[in-house]
């Protein structure tokens, strides 16, 4: 049977392939937020401008262009649930409000440049933390080749741990050092 | 089944902690057909294959203040849960090293170190160290058999063996390779560090727990938090106060009492219970309740390498590469180290590399994440005297006391061990072609040692030999703050060896009726 790695990696192939153009372009806001400057309907602080920067600067800190903006609208709802806690908004605040003007669509280079310059406030840590979290939704799983929980399947011991097929050719053979 | 005891049942054993100290004591004594009463701070917790949501459920999050090099914000990582960190332990189980029972005399005198000999020496604790190994089902000794190999493993043992590693093996683990003790083969699932679901890995709460329920003599309190031990006008330990999981304290009278609650928690009760008699703490006369505390020094070295390898299969941590564990001053530092593979998942490893890393550079390493091994060095730190843990003048927990302040500057030998074994550890994957590696130095601790140190003589250290307190023979310290140095090993079989010993040890006073 075949194990999962090898199934995600002509996927990965193929998604690395289709983004190749795009790696050092612009930002591909697909996410559509209303017009107003209403809440986008599941966001609770903050309205749809403050909505965008947000997802702006965590794009910016994890930047994965063939990834849409969904799983970073989750990290975006990440901060805007913790900013239910008005000395976590406050240091939010703070921090968008030195963002240049225009940051939402400057290019990634651009956009570094404006956040480091936040990197010492009590904000940008809790800002990489949320974007950080990007990681631990299944959804961007299958990008990275992380099949997550092996429970299902009752783990690896039946599969294929040991594949190591791209050694440099001088080294040891592999049965030097395994026992199995 | 268990048992149910009175509070003033001043005839039971009270072992405050149910992790991997307190458990395989609580385990050996009721096995003897002694009564213990467990007391826990924390619940009962489910165990699922997902890394944050399982620190997040474990996780011991009572504030503790940080004076030094720890991490303010995470200066200690423990579990405040039935079965303790144990839960979550990677399993790696090994001896300190006949020389490290001797440090002072092997190694010498060190500048600004407090170095002393264990009050035991290394035979005296070999039978204890092979009881712990049957009892946990260790792999590669007393013919259990090895874990299988994986990529991330293999990797490190073969670019270890590329720069003339010789001492490169399968490793030393309590996770079952066949079922053992009633607990099941590992299935290589790849989550002991959230967990073990089956059992496989060996726990307190899977290992120890039950039998200790099953002798029918034991009763567990879980989210019951020890505040203070109590004693007698003869200054005899005489019960413990804890507040319930309804928040009222409670009495729970005793005839031994004995602390596994981890290497802050168990200096801090000490310090705690001052009383007119005790002004210092209980049973610190010596003055070195807490002093002395010791983390073990853990790196960790990620490496991008030309190929896949696809470090989430299989167990968090196997096989080992032993060689720099050596006591070897011409590498510029006394003490050793050791390497073992650490398999990462996804979710955490954006923290690993460099735990600040972000930016189109940084998406690039996480992008490379199938490419990812990765190793843990371990290695010995030093005890020094004004590393210590205190109370804090000022905050309170939600119990009313004052929280720990844990006071820990790195030795200047720690800093040249971790810098000669990261640097080693680059070489390792370097020789295999690795395209980038990220190696630092851990600053949050997850071992936590030395805080009452053993020692014949009742002014160097706070217990003796068996972990007995030297002014209060009835309280005992049964976990890793017996330590007297760190060793290079990670410290839980030594914790499980010294449990055992110190069980049979108090089982022959009880007998006696000495205590
Ligand atoms: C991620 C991780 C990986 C590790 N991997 C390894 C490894 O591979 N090899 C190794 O040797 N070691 C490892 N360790 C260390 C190992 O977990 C500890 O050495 C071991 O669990 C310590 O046992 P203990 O009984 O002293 O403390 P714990 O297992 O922490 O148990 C202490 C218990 O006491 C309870 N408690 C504390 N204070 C009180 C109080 N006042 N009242 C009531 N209860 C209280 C706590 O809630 C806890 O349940 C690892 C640790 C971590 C965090
Ligand atoms: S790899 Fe083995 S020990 Fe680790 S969690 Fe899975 S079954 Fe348990």
């Amino acid at each position: 049977m075949p194990s999962p790695p090898l199934a995600f990696s002509a996927r990965r192939r193929l998604l690395l392939t289709g983004v190749a153009g795009a790696l050092a372009g612009s930002l591909d806001l697909t996410f559509k937020l209303p017009a107003a400057a209403a809440s986008p309907p599941d966001l609770v602080v903050y309205d749809a401008p403050a909505a965008r920067t947000l997802l702006a600067v965590c794009r910016t800190l994890f930047p994965h262009d063939a990834l849409g903006d969904a799983p970073y609208m989750e990290c975006v709802r990440a901060i805007d649930t913790a900013a239910a806690d008005a000395g976590y908004r406050a240091r939010i605040d703070a921090a968008l409000a030195r963002l240049p003007a225009g940051f939402d669509a400057a290019d990634q280079a651009a956009r570094e440049r404006a956040l480091s310059a936040l990197r010492d406030t009590p904000a940008f840590g809790a800002l990489r933390g949320a974007a950080g979290k990007l990681y631990r939704n299944p959804a961007v799983w299958p990008h990275f080749d992380y099949p997550g929980p092996s429970l299902a399947f009752g783990g690896w011991v039946d599969r294929k741990m040991l594949d190591l097929d791209w050694l440099p050719a001088q080294t040891l053979q592999l049965s030097e050092v395994t026992s199995s | 089944m268990s048992a149910r005891f009175d509070l003033n049942d001043d005839s039971v054993v009270v072992v405050i902690g149910s992790g991997a100290g307190g458990g395989t004591l609580s385990a050996a004594l009721t096995a003897a057909g002694v009564d213990v009463v467990c007391l826990e701070a924390g619940g009962q917790v489910a165990i699922e294959q997902d890394l944050p949501t399982m620190y997040g459920r474990v996780k011991w999050a009572d504030t503790r203040l940080s004076e030094g090099d720890l991490n303010p914000a995470l200066p200690v990582f423990i579990a405040k849960a039935v079965g303790g960190t144990s839960i979550v332990w990677g399993g790696v189980a090994l001896r300190i090293q006949p020389h490290e029972f001797a440090a002072r005399t092997n190694y010498g005198e060190v500048a600004g170190a407090a170095l002393a000999d264990w009050p035991m020496s290394y035979a005296d604790m070999e039978p204890w160290y092979a009881q712990a190994e049957q009892r946990l089902g260790v792999t590669g000794t007393h013919g259990n058999p090895f874990l299988p190999d994986h990529n991330n493993a293999t990797l490190l043992k073969l670019g270890a063996r590329e720069l003339g590693y010789a001492q490169v093996s399968n490793g030393h683990m309590a996770i079952n390779a066949v079922d053992h003790d009633g607990r099941p083969a590992c299935r290589q699932f790849g989550f002991c560090a959230g967990g073990c679901v089956i059992g496989a890995k060996w726990s307190s709460l899977h290992a120890e727990l039950p039998k200790a329920r099953a002798s029918g003599r034991f009763e567990l309190r879980e989210r019951a938090m020890a505040v203070t031990v109590e004693h007698d006008d003869a200054g005899r330990a005489s019960g413990v106060v804890y507040v319930d999981a309804d928040g009222k304290r409670q009495r729970q009278r005793a005839r031994v009492v004995c602390l596994a609650a981890n290497g802050i928690e168990t200096p801090r009760l000490l310090l705690l219970s001052a009383s007119g008699r005790f002004p210092d703490g209980l049973a610190n006369g010596s003055g070195l309740v807490g002093h002395h505390y010791m983390t073990d020094l853990l790196g960790r070295a990620i490496a991008i390498m030309p190929g896949r390898v696809d470090n989430y299969r299989g167990t968090t941590y196997s096989s080992l590469v032993a060689d720099d564990m050596r006591h070897d001053p011409a590498r510029g530092f006394v003490g050793g180290y050791l390497f073992v593979p650490r398999g990462i998942h996804l979710p955490t490893y954006v923290n690993e590399p460099r735990s600040d890393g972000w930016g189109a550079e940084y998406a690039e390493v996480m992008e490379a994440y199938p490419n990812m091994a990765s190793a843990a060095l371990i290695g010995e730190d030093l005890p020094v005297h004004a590393n210590r843990i205190t109370l804090d003048g000022e905050t309170l927990d939600q119990y009313g006391n004052p929280v720990p302040v844990i006071h820990k500057r790195y030795h200047d030998n720690d800093r040249a061990l971790m810098a000669h074994g990261l640097e080693r550890a680059a070489d390792i994957y370097r020789a295999l072609g690795a395209t980038q590696v990220f190696t630092r130095a851990s600053n949050t601790a997850i071992h936590n040692l030395g805080t009452c140190r053993l020692s014949n003589d009742p002014a160097a250290g706070v217990c003796n030999a068996y972990g007995a307190t030297h002014e209060v023979p009835n309280l005992f310290v049964s976990d890793g703050s017996q330590f007297v140095t760190s060793g290079a090993a990670p410290p839980t079989l030594t914790i499980a060896a010294l449990a055992l010993r110190q069980a049979d040890h108090i089982v022959g006073q009880l007998r006696a009726g000495t205590i």
